[in-house]
C-alpha cells in the first residue's frame, strides 16, 4: 500500500505535465468561424401573449402588491380562466416526450435528448402528479416540470403572477415540494425578485398546479434590506400544512444560515415576521416534520458539502439533538433526496447514515426511536446507501443499494427488520432515490441503462407487477415527488 | 474574466470575444486535454466550444459567471467529441530502453502511464469531476455548480474516480515492491 502523500504527488505530476499550448491556427480558425457565424438572441422563455417583459412585469407585479399590503388589503390573485385547462395554454412548452399531448408548439427549443431506447413500459394506473426538476445541459438551467404518473400532460411549472395569471415569470425553479393536501407546491425559483434588495438569490414561491402563484416567502418584504444576499429553498411541509420549513443561507453572513418556518394560516407562529428563524450560524437542511408537526428532521451539513449529521428540532423550544451515531453522515441532496423519514405514528425515524468515519463505502439504513434511543442497523454495510424511507402507511422502509455490476437496487424492509425484498432484482437498468406513492402502492425512482445524467423517472410497484417508465427525456432528475391530487 | 468584456461580447463584439479567446483557450484546452487524454480531440472540442460559447452569450444572464458557464460547455463537447476516440486510441506501454534511467524517473514516468490507463476507463463524468477539482483547483461544490449537478453527484464521481486511480497506482507499486524482493 503506498502513501496518501506519494499518491498526492503522483497525481500532481502526472495532472501538471506542462503541455497545454494552443496551436495558433486552433485559435485562428475560432475567430474566423465567429465571425460568420451569427449569435443565437435568447427566446422568450415561456411567453405570455399576456405577458410583460421579463423583470419589468415583476416589478410591476411587485409594485401593486406593495401598494396593496401597505394599504392592508389582503391580496390574492383572481381565479386564472387562462391556466384552468393546462391544454389551453399558449405557451407552455412540451418536452420531447410522445407522452406530451398538449399538442400546443414549444416557446422554446425542444430538448435534444430523446429516449433511444425505452427503459420499461409507459402507462402506470394511478392517482396523483409527479413533480421534478430536470437539468438543461448546456445552460444549466433547472426546470420544475409536472406529469401524470401515466407518463402524460408533462408540461413545466410555469409561475403565473398578476391578476389572471397574466404575467409569467422569467427564470427557473427547482425542489419542487408538495404541500400535503397536494393542491400547492412549493418551489425555489432561481431570479432576482425586483421587489427584494439586490443581491436576493434564489426565492421560494408558492404555486398551485396550473402555476398560479399563491405568495413568496417571505409572504412580504417591508425591509428588503434584511433579505439582501439571502436564498429560500423550501424543504419540509408541517403535516397540517400551515408551516413551511425552509432552507435559508446567506452569500455573506452565516449568523443568518438556517432554517427558517413559513407560516401560512392557522398556525401558532403566524405573527409579523414573515418567517422565524429556529437554527442559525449552520447550513441545516430541513427534512421532515413529524406527523404530529412538533418536531423536523434536518441535516446540519458542511457548508462546502452537502452532508453532516441527522438531527431533531423540537420547534416550541428550539432545541436539538442529534439522531445519527456519532461521527456518521446523512446527505442532504436533491438528487438522492431526503435521507431519512418518520414513521407514520411519529414513533420511530429511518435513516441513511455512514460509518462512524464517514465512509461512503459503508452506509447503512438503521431504525431509531424518537429521541434517538435504540438505534438499530437495519442492513449491512454498502456503497452510496442514502435513503431509508417509511411508506405513508407507515409498513414499509424503502432503499437503495448496489446490485449487481454496482448497480443499484430498490429495495423494501419492515421496520424490525424483517421481509427485505429487491424489488428491482430483474430490471437490468440502475435505479435510486425512490419516493413513495401517496397510497404507498409504488416507489418512483430515477433508472438509467448509463450514467445518472441519462436517467428517466420509473414507477416500482412493490406488489411486483410491471415496472412502468414515466418521463421519456433522459436527464438528471433531481428532487421528484409524487403529490396525491391529480391535475 | 472581465466583466466589460464579457458583456461587450455578449452584445456581439467580436473583437471583444477574440480577446476572450486569446485569454481562455490554454486554460479550457488543458482541461479539454485532461478529459479527453487526446490532444487531437481536446483542440476540436475547444474549438467546437468557443464557438459555441459566442453563440450561447447572449443567453448568459449573469457575466461574473463567465467561468463557470465556459466550463460546462466545455465539458459537454467534450462529451460530445470522446466517442470518437474509442476507434483509434492507443495504448502507451512504458517499455524498458538501453539508456541509462534515473530509477526514481522510470517509476514516475511507469505511475503516469498507471494512471493514465486507469482514467482512460473512468467514465467522462467522473473524468470532468476529477479534472476540475485537481486540475483547475475548483471546490466540490463549484465543480457541482459549473456543471450543473447535485453536491452529492460530483462527490460520488469524484470519489470512485480517486479510488480507482489510488487502486492503480497501489497495484503497480506492489509490482515494483515485489520485483524488488520485498514483501507487497
Amino acid at each position: 500500500m503506498t502513501t496518501d502523500r506519494a499518491f498526492e504527488l503522483a497525481i500532481r505530476d502526472w495532472l501538471d505535465d506542462g503541455r497545454d499550448t494552443v496551436p495558433r491556427a486552433a485559435i485562428d480558425a475560432v475567430h474566423l468561424a465567429v465571425a460568420t457565424t451569427p449569435q443565437e438572441r435568447p427566446m422568450p422563455w415561456r411567453r405570455s401573449s399576456l405577458a410583460l417583459p421579463g423583470r419589468r412585469a415583476i416589478g410591476a407585479v411587485a409594485a401593486v402588491v406593495a401598494l396593496a399590503v401597505l394599504a392592508g388589503i389582503v391580496w390574492r390573485p383572481s381565479p386564472n380562466p387562462i391556466a384552468a385547462s393546462p391544454s389551453a395554454l399558449p405557451s407552455v412548452m412540451t418536452s420531447g416526450s410522445p407522452a406530451a399531448s398538449s399538442g400546443v408548439g414549444p416557446s422554446s427549443p425542444p430538448s435534444t435528448r430523446q429516449s433511444a431506447v425505452p427503459l420499461a413500459p409507459i402507462g402506470y394506473a394511478g392517482n396523483g402528479t409527479i413533480a421534478f426538476s430536470r437539468d438543461d445541459p448546456v445552460l444549466g438551467d433547472t426546470t420544475t416540470w409536472l406529469i401524470d404518473p401515466s407518463g402524460e400532460h408533462e408540461v413545466p411549472l410555469v409561475v403565473r403572477t398578476g391578476w389572471g395569471g397574466a404575467t409569467e415569470l422569467p427564470g427557473s425553479g427547482c425542489c419542487g415540494l408538495f404541500a400535503p393536501d397536494g393542491r400547492t407546491i412549493a418551489v425555489a425559483y432561481d431570479e432576482v425578485n425586483p421587489s427584494r434588495a439586490p443581491g436576493t438569490l434564489r426565492t421560494t414561491t408558492r404555486v398551485d398546479l396550473e402555476g398560479t402563484w399563491i405568495g413568496w416567502v417571505p409572504e412580504f418584504c417591508g425591509a428588503c434590506v434584511s433579505i439582501e444576499g439571502i436564498n429560500y429553498v423550501p424543504r419540509a411541509w408541517s403535516p397540517d400544512g400551515h408551516i413551511l420549513a425552509v432552507e435559508i443561507w446567506s452569500e455573506t453572513d452565516p449568523d443568518r444560515d438556517g432554517i427558517h418556518l413559513a407560516p401560512y394560516g392557522g398556525s401558532t407562529l403566524e405573527g409579523p415576521d414573515w418567517t422565524t428563524q429556529v437554527t442559525g450560524n449552520n447550513r441545516d437542511v430541513p427534512v421532515a416534520f413529524s406527523p404530529d408537526g412538533t418536531e423536523l428532521l434536518f441535516v446540519r451539513v458542511d457548508a462546502r458539502e452537502r452532508r453532516g449529521p441527522l438531527m431533531a428540532l423540537t420547534i416550541v423550544t428550539g432545541s436539538t439533538r442529534t439522531i445519527s451515531p456519532p461521527g456518521a453522515f446523512t446527505f442532504a441532496d436533491g438528487s438522492f433526496g431526503p435521507s431519512a423519514s418518520w414513521s407514520a405514528d411519529g414513533s420511530k425515524i429511518a435513516f441513511a447514515a455512514t460509518d462512524d468515519r464517514g465512509s461512503m463505502d459503508h452506509m447503512r439504513v438503521w431504525v431509531a426511536d424518537r429521541d434517538g434511543s435504540n438505534r438499530t442497523a437495519l442492513t449491512e454495510p454498502d456503497g452510496f446507501v442514502t435513503s431509508a424511507r417509511f411508506s405513508p402507511d407507515g409498513a414499509w422502509i424503502a432503499f437503495d443499494r448496489p446490485g449487481t455490476g454496482g448497480r443499484h437496487d430498490e429495495w423494501i424492509i419492515k421496520a424490525d427488520g424483517r421481509a427485505a425484498t429487491n424489488l428491482t432484482a430483474d430490471f437490468d437498468p440502475g435505479v435510486c432515490c425512490g419516493r413513495w406513492s401517496p397510497d404507498s402502492r409504488a416507489l418512483l425512482v430515477a433508472g438509467t441503462n448509463g450514467h445518472d445524467d441519462a436517467s428517466d423517472l420509473l414507477i416500482v410497484p412493490i406488489d411486483g407487477s410491471a415496472i412502468r417508465q414515466v418521463t421519456t427525456t433522459p436527464g438528471l432528475y433531481t428532487d421528484f415527488s409524487w403529490g396525491p391530487v391529480s391535475r | 474574466m472581465d466583466r466589460d468584456l464579457v458583456e461587450r461580447a455578449r452584445d456581439g463584439d467580436q473583437a471583444a470575444f477574440a480577446r476572450i479567446a486569446d485569454e481562455t483557450s490554454t486554460t479550457l484546452f488543458g482541461v479539454a486535454r485532461r478529459i479527453l487524454r487526446d490532444p487531437g480531440l481536446a483542440e476540436d472540442a475547444l474549438q467546437n466550444a468557443l464557438v459555441m460559447i459566442w453563440r450561447k452569450l447572449p443567453t448568459l444572464r449573469e457575466p461574473e459567471r463567465f467561468e463557470a458557464w465556459a466550463f460546462r460547455i466545455l465539458v459537454h463537447e467534450c462529451y460530445a467529441e470522446a466517442p470518437r476516440a474509442r476507434q483509434w486510441a492507443a495504448t502507451v506501454r512504458l517499455l524498458p530502453t538501453d539508456r541509462p534511467s534515473d530509477a526514481d524517473e522510470i517509476r514516475s514516468i511507469g505511475d503516469r502511464d498507471e494512471l493514465d490507463r486507469a482514467f482512460r476507463k473512468l467514465s467522462l463524468d467522473q473524468r470532468a469531476v476529477f479534472v476540475l477539482h485537481h486540475h483547475v483547483g475548483l471546490s466540490l461544490v463549484a465543480v457541482a455548480e459549473t456543471l450543473g449537478i447535485p453536491d452529492g453527484t460530483a462527490r460520488s464521481r469524484l470519489h470512485y474516480a480517486t479510488r480507482a486511480l489510488r487502486a492503480a497506482f497501489d497495484a503497480a507499486h506492489a509490482t515494483d515492491l515485489v520485483e524488488e524482493g520485498r514483501p507487497a
